[in-house]
């Protein structure tokens, strides 16, 4: 089974400061490997080695300065790579940072037409730095192909089908979808390998190929941008701040609920 | 003519979806279908038009809670009427939903939206982003799908009692998308409470070493009249709370008059569902954990030692 892995770096939301009111230092934090796409990367991984075929793993730089970018993206490949995915396909470019959705999932479509064919796509439920879950359907319905969200569990039958399992809403339920589909995997799928030494040494030898957005054929600035962010800010997050610190516990109780009957909430 | 085709699960958030339409389009809006997927019951068919709604198209063969059989529903409506905004909630159905729909439009979507401001003839949405630490202005082009978290907008009223009931139109089943097979479906187990409707919300979290421990929790939320919760480890991960949702940005967000997170961290990806409850109390043993810069009090104490004293006091034991 051929299968496509989609892999973002996002912006490390841990490492980015934020003061309330103003925009967060987007261009001073780090971008990695969003994490669900770690788990993607696996699941992919495991099909391969369970019932062979290849892994390639995809990736839209959506992040600038592209210099800056390109270096992390590097870094994030060969991790990519290093935990078994056969290579790596990059579209850098200058008219992809900062695309909506749209545009992501077309370039994307474009670039699974110009590598594939592949049976499956796997993609993270959301991404870190945006968590719109909005692409993986966005490139299904680009490429006429089925989406089957939240893949809690992946099962490779014979046939030409997979079977999901899932949660949405109040049900459990198990979704068999015909190849080839789009699917998109939680956390909870599987525990990303972490590669070892040897691994992270041999996937510098591993193809990485970077593309343009001409390279796709795919127009330049501007196009197909149904969204423009125009600005962001950190949330105000007004909470007062009491630290209760007090001799035994059972003093800190007594405190804690004294303050919360005289704020009234109790 | 500007359009809304608007679809919730549940009544109540269809009403806000209502305003929400009504706010995305400045006041400019045309008329709604109500998609109302499932029997559709007399009451419901009898909505008021005056709420804003033009017309309520019946799928009766569509399945509420399948987001597939859903999908089919909306999309047999979009190819029919091309709306200019599609309104959805943002839980796992509509997510599921939005991305196929704005592409088949050819538009743009947003998902997890909390505030939608209309000028000049352009919709800015406002979402929130990099897990919770940034909320972003973003222009929507239409068509648009727009996903909006609940309780974001007032449930639309009936104004008046004029212009009678909306227009009643039967949704043609096209026929399922045999690629996709439902092979197995059940009913999760729900412990308790919706924890979107608690007032009071306890919410564990990987402070607690074993599940036997959570009793704790439950003894806490018992004595404050409230629901427990949990971090999202606890419920995907260690499967404490079963068939739970968990709070967070991947999960359900809360927004409750009190809650206490007991042994929780704070990362990003919690708080960003919990930033809307009134008063926040944390219960950790690390004063540097960043729930307790995010909380109104911060009790620095081991939980196995501070939480059956705060029972104690608050069940009135001297
Ligand atoms: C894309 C993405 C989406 C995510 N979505 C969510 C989400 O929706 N919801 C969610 O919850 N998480 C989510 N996460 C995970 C999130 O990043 C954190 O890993 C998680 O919230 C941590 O859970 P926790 O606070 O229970 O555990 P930890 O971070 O392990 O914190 C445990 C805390 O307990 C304290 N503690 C330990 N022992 C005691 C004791 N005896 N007494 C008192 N305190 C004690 C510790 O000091 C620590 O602060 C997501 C992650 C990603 C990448
Ligand atoms: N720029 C990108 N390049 C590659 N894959 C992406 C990109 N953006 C999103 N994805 C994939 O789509 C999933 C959902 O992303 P999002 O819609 O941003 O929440 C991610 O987990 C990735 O698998």
């Amino acid at each position: 089974m051929d299968v496509a892995a989609l892999v973002k770096l996002a912006l490390d939301v841990e490492g980015l400061r934020a003061e309330p009111g103003e925009a967060p230092r987007v261009d001073q934090a780090p971008t990695k490997v969003s994490e669900i796409d770690l788990n993607a990367v696996e699941e992919a991984v495991s099909i391969r080695e369970r019932v062979g075929g290849s892994v390639t793993a995809f990736s839209v730089l959506n992040w600038g300065p592209l210099s800056r970018r390109m270096r992390e993206a590097r870094e994030a490949a060969k991790r990519v790579l290093a935990m078994g995915a056969d290579r790596f396909v990059l579209v850098a470019d200058e008219a992809a940072v900062g695309a909506d959705t749209g545009f992501t999932a077309a370039a994307l479509a474009a670039a699974l037409r110009a590598r594939g064919p592949f049976d499956l796509v796997l993609a993270g439920e959301g991404t870190e730095d945006s968590f719109g879950g909005l692409v993986p359907g966005r490139l299904a319905q680009e490429l006429g192909w089925p989406y089957v969200p939240y893949a809690d569990g992946v099962e490779v039958g014979g046939g030409g089908s997979v079977r999901v399992r899932r949660a949405v809403g109040d049900f459990e339920e198990v979704v068999e979808v015909d190849l080839p589909a789009v699917i998109s995997v939680t956390q909870e799928i599987n525990k990303p390998r972490i590669p070892t030494l040897m691994q992270i040494l041999q996937a510098g030898k591993k193809p990485l190929e970077v593309l343009s957005l001409s390279d796709l054929g795919l127009p330049g600035p501007g196009a197909g941008r149904g969204v423009r962010v125009s600005s962001v800010v950190s949330p105000r997050v007004e909470r007062r701040g009491v630290v209760i610190e007090a001799e035994s516990p059972r003093e800190a109780a007594e405190r804690l609920v004294e303050e919360l009957r005289r704020a009234g909430v109790i | 003519m500007t359009r809304a085709l608007v679809f919730s699960p549940d009544d109540d958030r269809c009403l806000e979806l209502i305003s929400a339409a009504s706010v995305a389009t400045g006041g400019g809006l045309d008329g709604v279908d109500l998609l109302l997927a499932g029997p559709a019951g007399e009451e419901r068919l009898r909505t008021p038009s005056s709420t804003g709604v033009g017309r309520i198209v019946v799928a009766e063969w569509s399945d509420p809670t399948d987001a597939f059989s859903v999908d089919r529903a909306l999309r047999a409506w979009i190819g029919r009427e091309r709306p200019d905004y599609v309104l959805l909630t943002s839980d796992r159905i509509g997510r599921q939903v939005a991305g196929g729909l704005a592409q088949l439009l050819g538009g743009g979507a947003s998902t997890e939206v909390v505030g939608l401001e209309s000028a000049g003839g352009s919709l800015t949405v406002k979402r929130m982003v990099l897990g919770g630490k940034g909320i972003a202005s973003e222009e929507v082009d239409t068509p648009a799908v727009l996903a909006i978290q609940p309780g974001r907008f007032p449930p639309a009223e009936a104004s008046g009692t004029a212009g009678g009931a909306a227009e009643v139109v039967r949704l043609e089943d096209p026929g399922a998308d045999h690629r996709v097979r439902i092979v197995e479906r059940r009913p999760r187990e729900r412990s308790g409470v919706r924890l979107e409707d608690a007032e009071v919300v306890v919410v564990a979290g990987r402070g607690f070493e074993r599940r036997e421990d959570l009793r704790l929790a439950f003894e806490l939320a018992e004595a404050l009249g409230g629901a427990v919760g949990a971090t999202r480890p606890l419920v995907a991960d260690l499967g404490w709370l079963p068939g739970s949702d968990w709070i967070g940005i991947s999960g359900v967000r809360i927004s409750p008059r009190l809650m206490v997170a007991v042994g929780v961290s704070g990362q990003m990806q919690f708080l960003a569902g919990a930033l809307d409850s009134k008063v926040i109390v944390a219960v950790n043993k690390d004063p540097n954990a960043p729930i307790v810069g995010a909380s109104d009090y911060a009790v620095v104490a081991d939980l196995y030692e501070f939480l059956p004293a705060l029972i104690e006091v608050l069940r009135g034991g001297r």
